[in-house]
């Protein structure tokens, strides 16, 4: 049972659009946080496509050299800090009460707060680009001495410190409140090892948060302290000092912002090969494995400061292909034999996520070697590199997620065509717009510059990426086209329209408050509706 | 003498043939396996198949990935061990190499040069071919990198903390902009660039007993 | 691997794979930098705090029936709360009469978010029946009458 004797079913309440900026149930605040972060990512879009644009000629034609720096700053800052990291919590917030059969989230006020955080935080961060010295433009990891007062006197930059900081304490608050729903409130039958994929990744991705934001609070804190009254990141140590707080928190952060996608994929993958996900505890140790490695190698970042113990990093980076590896082992083996579904945008997703990473993730262990990341680190190389794990990875993650959850969300059902030509655009977009760098950056384009000289020879590959980010561009117009027209013209979804496996789909759709008013299936594995199936079978 | 271009692309041409391997098996994998296990027509076809894990077969191939690792792991280190190391071993030629907010200065204690960059004119790096040039890489403001790509080699200028670096140039020509700064360091960044120009060492040891004015263009 | 009931096992496991690789760092690379020590520390304890703290939840939440807390539909002093925060922050920056502002701002938050927490309680004390109306309830009712 979800609602314990002598409680009361809590009516359905008729909320309104300004009592859903407000609402603690869970279903409402995670929509709310989700369309907030899309809506970031929408804008951060908007300045990669300017930056694309600039780059696809030598000479300033759209924006100044400061623009383009402000661009380039606030275009990794709003992806990591506003879109990528705040998404992963709402899917979390929306679907893991649902996943383990509780009526509500831990702790619904602080999540509740912590969306609030997050428009804050955008909000400030943005506001530098109101001010007379425009917004910050110290690169999204803000080096110091760079990001030190007399390098970048501009108040942009310490509104800037103030977002990521809002956005930082909202994040751990959001994680703190997803594990205390996982400890307190599963179902009975519910244990840990019986909890859904997409739950586990969402353990594992809060327990990085929890442990290793802090540092950006306080790498950011510090960095506060030094603008205005100095004597924090003092040499001859302080920059080294900077980058060992911030990359504690810069490397896990990019798991953070993968594994719930992992998780989303995972039930893709499984509902529509019609499997359960195959390999349930070596990919739970594995993720354990996984999340620990990923928090033991951020000097990595740090191979060419000469500073750092660069073989340790790079036995810890190079680790990484293990657990990684169990990954894509349980994926096959879920779709071998299964009866997959290849109409499905949510599934076309998740294998392109998983040919797409590949490439991400073995350019990964390329640059975990450091001989090699001496030549490619800071170059294009490194770009293409996080590009393919980010968008490769966590976008087409975050798009199967969509369709594949959509239906539970909303009631109603996507546009299956507009959905295949959201994702062929997509991959065809994404690879002209990030493969090219992989050589530009080996022929010796550095990251962050405004231009480039007309002799280097590098405008073709530069026109080509630009043009994918075009197509980029083009598949979202798809994308949200979809999403207007399927809410305009309603096709109605019943509980469970794929035939998924896991409990948020035992109810309505879209579920009402109380999550579950009739008795929950018997919990009896981490797939409890296919086990039902089964044994009807 | 370590060659860090050499060492570089023996390396990569262990690292990028598994890499495009690997990600080539898991596009046949994948493409294969969608296409071959899809669902036919509604009700038609046999029932998926139930089985859950394969533990022996799933450690196994965990040992294997463990193998690789280490592997891979092992041709680093040994690379490392030479590229790093050739940093403590005695140069023939020292450069100070000074890089500030938005040029690099070259000296040559030995021989008294300098040789500064400046908004009308990039520097130009001269060096002997086929010695092992001995760099010290400092920053006097925020941290910058210095990056040779035809060397394959980047290290960064921090503040505060001077670096050793050792590199050997086999052949001699002119490279316009062949090196760059690759730590984003504020507005000038992408211009702060300088041309490296390697020369015969009767042509080098001459031109340092010059003060730095035989070879064209290498003054500052 | 048994079902695992205690949530806090979870949690330790994790501290242990990065407790040895905190531990190879230091012990066969020798230590790094103080940082590269410390940072990893806190999170081994930081974790180990969780699972314990989880080990004590999950015994609690057991001995008890499933809490169906009734949570206030909507709660605008959380997003004052939220709001008070950010606006302190920013006058860290923008200057000291924001920072009183958000105080005044936070301490009406505060104040609210204990007038919920008190209607929570008294409504779970409450033997079964209609639920405490809040003054939220109270006027969407009105209105709902009207």
């Amino acid at each position: 049972m979800s609602v314990a004797a002598g409680a009361r079913p809590l009516p359905r309440p008729r909320r309104g659009v300004l009592g859903t900026l407000a609402a603690t149930d869970h279903k409402a605040l995670g929509a709310g946080l989700f369309v907030t972060a899309f809506a970031f990512f929408l804008a951060a879009g908007v300045l990669a496509l300017l930056m694309r644009s600039e780059l696809a000629q030598p000479g300033m034609q759209i924006v100044s050299t400061q623009g383009y720096d402000e661009l380039f700053t606030l275009h990794g800052s709003t992806m990591f800090y506003l879109f990528a990291t705040p998404i992963a919590m709402a899917a979390g917030v929306y679907l893991v009460p649902l996943q383990i059969g509780a009526a509500r989230l831990a702790a619904p006020r602080l999540a509740l707060a912590s969306w609030w955080m997050v428009i804050a935080g955008g909000l400030i961060m943005w506001m530098g680009f109101l001010t007379e010295q425009g917004a910050a433009d110290v690169g999204w990891y803000a080096y110091v001495p760079l990001s030190d007062m007399p390098n970048s006197p501009s108040v942009g930059t310490d509104y800037w410190i103030v977002g990521v900081i809002l956005a930082a304490l909202a994040a751990i608050a959001l994680s703190a409140c997803i594990l205390a729903t996982i400890v307190k409130l599963r179902a009975p039958g519910m244990t840990m090892l019986r909890l859904p994929v997409f739950a586990w990744t969402m353990i594992v991705s809060c327990l990085m948060v929890v442990t290793a934001f802090p540092a950006l609070v306080v790498a950011m804190a510090l960095l506060l302290w030094q603008r205005q009254l100095g004597h924090v990141y003092t040499l001859p140590s302080g920059p080294i000092d900077y980058q060992h707080l911030f990359w504690f928190f810069g490397h896990p952060v990019v798991y953070v912002v993968f594994f719930p996608f992992v998780g989303a994929v995972a039930e893709a993958i499984a509902t529509f090969s019609g499997r359960r996900w195959f390999g349930y505890r070596p990919f739970v140790l594995s993720l354990l494995a996984f999340a620990a490695l990923s928090m033991s190698v951020w000097g990595h970042h740090m191979f060419t400061t000469d500073s750092v113990e660069n073989r340790y990093f790079s036995l810890t980076s190079t680790a990484l292909l293990v657990p990684a590896g169990v990954e894509y082992f349980d994926a096959l083996a879920t779709m071998c034999r299964g009866r997959i579904r290849l109409d499905q945008p949510a599934l076309l997703f998740a294998l392109g996520f998983l040919v797409l990473f590949a490439i991400g993730g073995t350019t990964g262990i390329f640059v975990g070697s450091p001989p090699l990341d001496y030549h490619v680190t800071d170059s294009y190389f490194i770009v293409a590199h996080f590009h393919y794990t980010l968008f490769g990875g966590s976008v087409m993650g975050l798009f199967s997620a969509i369709y594949l959850w959509w239906p539970k969300v909303t009631g109603t059902l996507l546009r299956r065509s507009l959905g295949v030509w959201h994702f062929w655009l997509t991959v065809v977009g994404m690879n002209l717009t990030f493969f090219p760098m992989f050589f530009l950056g080996w022929n010796g384009m550095p990251r962050r510059v405004a231009d480039y000289p007309p002799s280097s020879g590098w405008q073709p590959l530069n026109v080509v990426a630009s043009a994918g980010a075009w197509l980029i561009a083009l598949s979202l117009l798809v994308f949200l086209a979809n999403v207007a027209v399927s809410l305009r013209r309603r096709v109605p979804a019943g509980p469970n329209p794929w035939g998924a496996q896991t409990l948020e789909w035992a109810t309505s759709s879209p579920p009402p408050r109380e999550n579950f008013p009739d008795p929950l299936p018997p919990v009896r594995s981490y797939a409890p509706l296919l086990d039902l199936r089964e044994e009807a079978a | 003498m370590v060659d860090t271009r050499h060492e570089y692309d023996r390396l990569a041409g262990l690292y990028l043939p598994i890499a495009a391997g690997v990600v080539l098996l898991v596009l046949v994998l994948v493409v294969g396996f969608a296409v071959r296990y899809r669902a036919g027509e509604e009700g038609a076809g046999r029932a998926p198949s139930r089985l859950a894990s394969a533990p022996r077969a799933e450690a196994l191939y965990v040992l294997a990935l463990t193998a690789v690792a280490a592997f891979l792991l092992w041709r680093t280190f040994t690379v490392e061990a030479r590229v790093d190391g050739a940093a403590r071993a005695r140069a023939s030629v020292l450069v100070d190499v000074t890089a500030a907010k938005w040029h690099w200065t070259f000296a040559y204690p030995g021989a008294g040069i300098v040789v500064r960059g400046s908004d009308a004119r990039r520097p130009t790096l001269v060096v002997p071919a086929g010695r092992a040039i001995g760099f010290r890489l400092a920053s006097v403001d925020v941290i910058h990198a210095f990056w040779i790509p035809s060397r394959r080699f980047k290290r960064d200028a921090t503040p505060g903390l001077p670096t050793r670096f050792t590199l050997v140039f086999p052949r001699t020509g002119t490279w316009p902009n062949g090196g760059e700064c690759s730590e984003y360091c504020g507005l000038h960044h992408w211009q702060m660039r300088f041309d490296v120009r390697v020369v015969a060492p009767a042509a080098f040891a001459a031109w340092l007993r010059s003060g730095g004015t035989t070879v064209a263009g290498a003054a500052a | 691997m048994g079902p695992m009931r205690r949530p806090g096992v979870v949690v330790l496991v994790w501290a242990a794979f990065l407790g040895v690789l905190a531990t190879v760092l230091w012990a066969v690379f020798g230590e790094v930098d103080y940082l590269s020590v410390l940072m990893p520390a806190f999170a081994v304890a930081l974790a180990g705090l969780i699972a314990l703290g989880g080990a004590g939840q999950a015994r609690r939440a057991a001995r008890r029936a499933l809490e169906a807390q009734p949570d206030p539909d909507v709660s605008w002093p959380a997003v004052l709360a939220a709001i008070a925060l950010a606006l302190a922050l920013l006058g860290l920056e923008v200057g000291t009469f924001l920072i009183f502002v958000a105080g005044g701002l936070g301490l009406l938050a505060l104040g609210g978010l204990v007038r919920e927490w008190r209607a929570e309680r008294r409504a779970v004390a409450e033997p079964p029946g209609p639920p405490a109306p809040t003054a939220a309830t109270a006027r969407r009712a009105e209105r709902g009458a009207r």
